[in-house]
């Protein structure tokens, strides 16, 4: 098929333009419906998978920048379009709410009806919580609650076990020791390695790695010697255990996310449920399909054995959530074991050429890919500088762009891991959670609308800790069931006044964290208890726990500076997946003890940590800039060989 | 697929979890006043999302106790779904647990910021935070019949005209050409192009022109004259139905407007609107239910059977549609099957359903039985407060007022024992006397009993059975003998008495003629003498002579020849015309022998006789 009849093809479907050379709306490249023609602006790549097969599993690589969401979202609309069943439908499922309201926001330009209800157009997680894992999770555990409803409450990973004391009953029950405690919710299972994991803030080891860490084996020693029993507290044992903590937790309704994944599998692997399901769904397209766990691939092979057509649209070189167990050699043997088929998007139309040819050498990409965007410093678009000191480096590309006139706002510095990042922003993080009160008074004051809307946050969740009941995140943690969302936003913005205007509450200057929660504990709940007495059936502030955090105590209370510095923003590279910017700094950490965050490795590793910086330097349309700790000659010589110029001042 | 069950709970008089259990096709809900079946019909229209039934929750909805002292804050409406066909479990896989039974359920509960306002919460299958497609409401469909007061208004034009609804169905889609014709016309009125609407397009100058006078070109509005608003639902909307009182009729003229109508008849013409969207969904896979409350109204007998035996019929039609009906009228309930009766009756703040197809009786011959003789006056021991059965004409006649007698005495003893009084006639408690005709009551028992192999749901009412000795023809025992029971009833005494709602009793000595004659010769001697066809003659001295003695003998022996004597010249007058008679003679010195006593109190609630 040529490129014309490709395009008339689609306009058939989502035009009503019988022959796209003789389109109605099209003049003077005009298109009088959409501006540009959305259609002509396709690549032949993408012409090729949005009119592919909808009944053969499709695997789309499509590297970065290529337009993979107006491709896929010009697929949906197209599948859509065309569907003439009424009970059955295609699900397009994406990573996030954001990407689905993209998705849904392209389908809508083409499809003038509203969405029916066959069709879904939502998150992975949603779908498979809503279809699989909530509606049918309660026939393999959770059965025996004598509740109409059988939810399952979603834990997250990293709760404050602190505030949540319920989750003592649910610990793993073997020897450890105290500041040890194993929580279900700590507990996932990857699939890839068939093995437990354990989460605790950022930090995840598997099962056997807890097992042989010193101090826990110095225990079991301890324990064998005294009961004179060798044989005791085998791995064996605690894997039995883990077991065994994990079902409790979900027969007693209680689920983490990855959980639900679990238990999504264990539905699917009914015949019946199965097979519902994909005859409900025949068709499922899913956004950043590198991001899949081994847990999640499988759920997907469980559909298509139902009878599913799965279409996975990504870039294997942009994974980088090992860490959640989204694997790409996973994903590879899926792709291969499961008779997809592959396409590619290769027009980069993000970055210029030199861009994607550094890119592409420091990822081994073999396949040509094409950088579109028109190049501004030929050479110059990929730099390196050197730094003694990170804070100056980035003064210096500060500089840099102010000389060739990029905005400061379209530039953006990325760094690795969270730590670094702290280290290089001028403005602090906050963790709000720490001390929602003070800083909600403080946001509250400010009288900005934004601010605001924070402060309505950190009230509503201090008082939900309090009253247990919870509400959404977005509603400002709204007891839905209680009042309205409205009458919620009244009262939080009584309380928040009331507090204002209190000068003992309200007053943060040159005193410690301890010495206000002294002074103001008394004075804070009796605020919050006036106005909250006729929502919560119950006192909440008799039991509500409102002391210095811990650590916490001997510091002054910080105070948030709100002006807008002019400064380039920081981010780490996992908070900018799929965003451009006009340039990128990426920041390695001055030596190799930063592991993932140090540009050695980033050359050297070849698996995640060259992925990771690979995804970074991906990001910019026009300029890339690497920063790197002082630089031997063979070191220079390795940079210079991926295509970068050095910095000359 | 169909309702298989309906939950309650907090909704009108339901404080308590009610369970009604519902079938496919035809459905008949019946029972006493307040038992709840509108209650019932409204729940189903609620979480069907009927059309009407969102304008009609309002606070009173709420559970309240009857001291108002306590109201319920949430109503709780659950449906269950059975039996749904492979396509329709993927239609309402969200409204589905993992067996691919449908459960649907809705939470109501009144905004506390708005009182007046109705928070509604729809979810489905076993799970909240599973997903729930609202779209698949669009594939049932709830048809409402309220009962009718007043067919006319619902037949004549306007908004709420069943007739424009079922209009809108028809069209659907295609509405163009109805509108265009009504456009071409109003637009021949307005152009005036022959001159044949010349009258209407000089009103309409004369006021354009006096607008202009009086307000100017530049503030001034102009106005057209048209036939009517010319949108598809306006025209609709403007239809009217008119009738002839007889079938056939083409000629226009002759058509009357409704209100000249009979209610009767009107109510029908309504009903047949009605079915008429059936029809239009007879081809469609959209599961219907159709909702009937009290069709009875303004209908006689005659015309109640043919409508009942249309709704089996119709039911039996249409395949995916569930009939549930509404009635207390007992000619309803005694022209369908039994298996399509659904009892109501509230007990303890909830309703009690004991569905019929439930019961298994044990045996066919019950059930071809009851079938057959549940006729329009035995029907309405379903729509009793308790029930006395009786083997025939006397016991019927005279029970009543043998009861106002126990009642009148039980009342007397309890207020004399603090024990609250009842009420002093079987009318005022709801108790109904049913006579059978001959000793085969242990069919109808079986309606509120488990015996002779009968199992399921019992409905959940009082009955006392009341039956004869029968020692042997020739036998007339004497007073408090204890002659052979030939009554095959004994068998079943045993397991009838252990089942929570019903007692048997049988007469101590031989019939219920023979048994109140031991007691009260002179009454029952004065009854036959007054209707004695003969003015004399051996039988009149020898009544006379019983009158005499008052009641005083000096042995049983010549206490039961006299008994015998009179027992005998009954059956030559007839046992209704006696009965009647000793009716008007019974009075307070009556005696009443205790197991009528017995079963009395046991009717009236289930009173178990402890004094003498």
């Amino acid at each position: 098929m040529i490129i014309t009849e490709k395009q008339t093809k689609l306009s058939k479907t989502l035009c009503n333009v019988d022959d796209i050379a003789h389109c109605p709306y099209f003049k003077d490249d005009i298109c009088k419906r959409f501006h540009t023609c959305k259609i002509r602006e396709k690549t032949d790549e993408q012409l090729n998978y949005i009119l592919s097969s909808n009944n053969q599993c499709t695997y789309l690589e499509a590297c970065a920048g290529s337009g993979k969401t107006e491709a896929l979202g010009m697929k949906s609309a197209y599948e859509i379009c065309n569907w003439r069943h009424k009970d059955s439908g295609t699900a397009v499922l994406t990573f996030t709410n954001e990407a689905a309201a993209t998705i849904f926001d392209r389908v809508a330009l083409f499809y003038p009806h509203q969405l029916s209800y066959n069709h879904f157009i939502g998150t992975f997680t949603s779908f498979v919580h809503g279809y699989i894992a909530q509606k049918f999770g309660s026939a393999v555990y959770h059965k025996t609650n004598t509740n109409k409803d059988l939810s399952f409450r979603i834990i997250d990973t990293n709760i404050n076990i602190y505030d949540n004391q319920w989750l003592n009953n649910y610990t793993v029950n073997f020897p450890m020791p105290p500041a040890k405690k194993i929580y279900a919710n700590q507990l996932s299972f990857h699939l890839s390695t068939k093995s437990w994991h354990i989460h605790s803030g950022e930090r995840t080891i598997s099962l056997l790695e807890f097992y042989k860490q010193p101090d826990v084996q110095q225990l079991i020693k301890e324990l064998r010697q005294k009961k004179k029993n060798s044989g005791l507290f085998q791995f064996n044992y605690l894997l039995d255990k883990v077991l065994i903590c994990k079902k409790s937790f979900w027969n007693d309704g209680f689920a983490t996310f990855e959980d639900m994944n679990f238990i999504a599998v264990c539905c699917l692997g009914n015949e019946t449920i199965r097979n519902k399901i994909a005859k409900r769904f025949p068709l499922i397209l899913i956004d950043e399909c590198q991001d899949l766990s081994a847990m999640e691939l499988r759920i997907l092979k469980l559909l298509q054995q139902g009878g599913s057509c799965i279409h996975l649209i990504g870039d294997l070189n942009q994974a980088i959530y090992s860490f959640k167990d989204a694997l790409p050699e996973v994903l590879t043997k899926h792709i291969q074991e499961n008779s997809f088929v592959t396409l590619r998007l290769s027009n980069n139309f993000r970055s210029t050429q030199k861009i994607v040819d550094v890119s592409r050498t420091l990822q081994g990409i073999s396949t040509p890919l094409t950088g579109n965007e028109n190049s501004l410093f030929n050479e110059n678009d990929a730099l390196y500088f050197e730094y003694d000191n990170e804070c100056d480096v980035i003064q210096c590309f500060e500089e840099y762009l102010k000389k060739v006139n990029i905005d400061l706002g379209a530039a953006i510095v990325l760094t690795r891991n969270s730590n670094h990042k702290n280290l290089l922003s001028t403005s602090k993080s906050v963790d709000y959670s720490k001390h929602p009160v003070i800083y909600a008074i403080q946001l509250w004051r400010t009288r900005n609308p934004s601010n605001q809307m924070k402060a309505l946050q950190f009230i509503g969740y201090q008082i939900q800790k309090w009253s247990k009941v919870s509400g959404r995140s977005d509603r400002y943690y709204c007891p839905s069931e209680l009042c309205t969302a409205y009458q919620w936003r009244l009262i939080l913005r009584d309380i928040l006044n009331d507090l204002c205007a209190d000068t003992t509450v309200s007053n943060f200057e040159n005193i410690t964290y301890s010495s206000w929660y002294q002074s103001a504990k008394k004075l804070v709940l009796e605020i919050i208890y006036n106005h909250t007495q006729n929502v919560f059936k119950n006192d909440i502030t008799s039991t509500a726990s409102f002391r210095t955090p811990n650590g916490t105590a001997n510091l002054r209370i910080e105070i948030i500076t709100l002006c807008e510095c002019s400064n380039v923003k920081v981010q780490t590279i996992h908070a900018t997946k799929g965003c451009s910017y006009e340039a990128v700094m990426l920041v390695s950490t001055q030596n190799a003890s930063g592991k993932a965050g140090y540009w050695e490795n980033w050359l050297n590793d070849k698996q995640e940590i060259t992925r990771i910086a690979y995804v970074a330097s991906t990001r910019p349309k026009h300029l890339l800039c690497w920063a790197l700790p002082q630089l031997n000659d063979e070191q220079r010589k390795k940079v210079e060989a991926l295509g970068f110029c050095k910095y000359q001042e | 697929m169909y309702i298989s069950k309906l939950s309650l709970k907090g909704y009108k008089n339901s404080h308590n979890l009610s369970e009604i259990p519902l079938q496919r096709g035809l459905n008949i809900l019946l029972g006493e006043n307040g038992c709840g079946k509108t209650t019932i019909i409204n729940a189903l229209r609620l979480i069907l999302r009927e059309n009407e039934s969102y304008s009609s929750l309002n606070t009173d909805d709420f559970y309240c106790s009857l001291d108002k002292s306590y109201k319920d804050s949430e109503i709780e409406i659950d449906a269950d779904f059975s039996e749904l066909t492979d396509n329709e479990t993927i239609t309402f896989l969200t409204w589905c647990d993992a067996n691919f039974n449908a459960h649907l359920h809705l939470s109501i509960s009144e905004n506390i910021s708005r009182p007046g306002y109705f928070k509604r919460k729809y979810w489905g299958g076993n799970s909240t935070a599973s997903i729930f497609e609202e779209d698949a409401f669009d594939r049932v469909e709830c048809i409402y019949l309220p009962p009718l007061r007043d067919a006319e208004s619902k037949l004549s034009n306007g908004k709420r005209s069943r007739l424009a609804l079922l209009l809108k169905k028809q069209y659907g889609n295609n509405a163009d050409s109805l509108v265009d014709s009504f456009r071409n016309f109003n637009n021949r009125i307005t152009e005036n192009a022959d001159g044949q609407y010349k009258e209407i397009d000089m009103i309409k100058s004369t006021i354009n022109t006096k607008i202009k006078d009086a307000l100017g070109s530049q503030l001034g509005q102009s106005i057209n004259l048209q036939f009517s608003e010319i949108t598809f639902n306006k025209i609709i909307e403007n239809i009217r139905m008119v009738f002839f009182p007889h079938s056939g009729e083409t000629n226009i003229e002759k058509f009357r407007d409704l209100a000249t109508n009979s209610l009767g008849y009107n109510n029908l013409l309504y009903i047949a609107t009605v079915f008429s969207e059936l029809e239009l969904i007879k081809d469609s896979n959209i599961f219907t239910v159709l909702l009937i409350e009290e069709p009875e109204a303004h209908l006689h007998p005659q015309l109640q059977i043919k409508f009942v035996k249309y709704l089996q019929s119709l039911s039996e039609s249409l395949s995916n549609a569930q009939i549930i009906v509404s009635t207390h009228s007992p000619v309803l309930a005694s022209s369908v099957n039994i298996n399509r009766l659904i009892h109501l009756t509230e007990k303890s703040d909830r309703i009690v359903a004991t569905a019929m197809y439930d019961k298994i009786f044990g045996n066919t011959v019950t059930l071809d039985y009851i079938n057959r003789w549940l006729d329009v006056t035995k029907s309405t021991m379903l729509f009793s407060r308790g029930i006395i059965l009786v083997e025939g004409i006397a016991e019927a006649m005279l029970i009543p007022h043998l009861a106002e007698i126990v009642l009148k005495n039980h009342n007397k003893y309890a207020v004399e024992n603090g024990k609250p009084a009842i009420g002093d006639s079987l009318d005022e408690m709801g108790v109904s006397v049913i006579n059978i005709n001959g000793i085969n009551f242990m069919h109808f028992m079986k309606l509120f009993a488990n015996f002779d192999g009968s199992s399921g749901s019992n409905i959940p009412i009082y009955c006392a059975g009341l039956t004869d000795r029968d020692p042997g023809k020739d036998i007339f025992p004497t007073k408090d003998s204890t002659p052979t029971c030939h009554n095959p009833m004994k068998s079943y005494l045993d397991e009838i008495n252990q089942n929570e709602y019903t007692k048997l009793y049988i007469s101590p000595l031989k019939t219920f003629e023979y048994d109140l004659g031991i007691d009260n010769t002179v009454a029952l001697a004065t009854a036959l003498k007054s209707i004695w066809p003969k003015k004399t003659g051996t039988v009149l001295t020898k009544l006379t002579k019983i009158i005499d003695k008052n009641g005083e003998y000096e042995n049983d022996e010549d206490l039961s020849k006299d008994s015998q004597f009179i027992y005998e010249h009954i059956e030559v007058v007839g046992k209704g015309i006696f009965s009647y008679a000793l009716s008007q003679n019974i009075n307070d010195n009556f005696t009443v022998p205790r197991y009528i006593k017995e079963a009395v109190l046991w009717a009236c609630g289930g009173i178990l006789y402890d004094h003498n």
